[in-house]
């Protein structure tokens, strides 16, 4: 087995597990912002530790604006986190995971409107599924 | 009428659209992926320490759900780590749209241990999602080298 599909398929296992853990959490009580915080620290030390151990990616002479971005984008995913916690508190996991895994396209419309990426025909049909899907799932 | 659930559910798909896009400005400046993991990691604890506090939510639960969030925060670390490392040894065009598959996993796991019950249009709309999911990963019309061929960083000017 190539030791790059080993590790992909490690990235399936443990985000699949995380959706799973999260909603177990909230059935057992803590509410969804707890829940984000104690994550949220754990994350941080799991992240530190793995640039920190990969020594060759570690940056020199970083500059602050990259730094401010990297931090802002951060607070960004803090509060989707946090959203992602509170939806998995109301409503079933089986429902929210895969909702809230489309945000790709949110990324790709701002990317195309302001980065003026191209989009791909896959991408472009990948959109409207994703509307299709938010639609028929939100709708329940 | 929507559903709570679903409210938040589009919050976060805002918020993590949104950094997705803040990741994508800041490694097109040529910051490395496990740095602006490492980095963005303090602006999320430290954001969701501020949330917490302003709204003032303690309700820790039991002791299981403390472990279950440790686990959590674990895994999603583990996560990263592995997505990178496979992103690291293969093709983004197809290490990308597999691990969009892991919501498959959750499914599993939720439907069988957990007993959530869907409906036919609910199934309907998952399938959608997962089609959509790979399809959204798509990189076959952009050049997709490993990441260790990627620059490392850009030198500060």
């Amino acid at each position: 087995m190539r030791d790059w599909l080993i590790f992909a398929c490690g990235g399936i296992l443990f985000w699949g597990l995380f959706g799973f853990t999260s909603k177990l959490a909230t059935t057992e009580g803590m509410d969804y912002l707890t829940l984000n915080f104690v994550g949220s620290s754990v994350l941080m030390l799991t992240s530190l530790t793995a640039w920190a151990v990969s020594a060759r990616r570690a940056p020199r002479n970083q500059r602050w604006s990259e730094i401010n971005l990297a931090l802002a984008g951060g607070a960004l995913s803090g509060l989707g986190q946090g959203a992602f916690f509170g939806a998995l508190e109301r409503g079933p996991a089986a429902l929210v995971v895969p909702l809230c895994a489309l945000y790709p396209a949110v990324t790709i419309a701002l990317s195309f409107a302001f980065l003026h990426e191209k989009l791909s025909r896959r991408q472009k049909l990948a959109i409207g599924l994703t509307l299709a899907a938010g639609l028929v799932l939100s709708t329940q | 009428m929507i559903a709570g659930w679903v409210l938040f559910a589009l919050a976060c798909v805002t918020f993590w659209g949104l950094w997705g896009f803040v990741g994508k400005l800041t490694m097109n400046r040529g910051m490395s992926y496990l740095t602006f993991a490492a980095i963005s990691s303090l602006g999320m604890a430290a954001t969701a320490l501020i949330v917490m506090l302003m709204v003032g939510a303690f309700r820790s639960g039991s002791a299981a759900s403390f472990g279950f969030a440790l686990l959590t925060g674990l895994l999603a670390g583990l996560g990263i780590i592995a997505f990178y490392g496979a992103l690291e040894r293969g093709r983004a065009a197809i290490v990308v749209p597999l691990v969009a598959l892991y919501p498959a996993v959750t499914l599993i796991l939720s439907v069988t241990l957990l007993h959530e019950r869907l409906s036919r249009l609910q199934g309907l709309g998952i399938a959608l999602t997962l089609v959509a999911a790979v399809m959204l990963s798509d990189e076959s019309s952009a050049e997709t080298p490993k990441v260790s061929d990627l620059p490392e960083r850009r030198d500060a000017s």
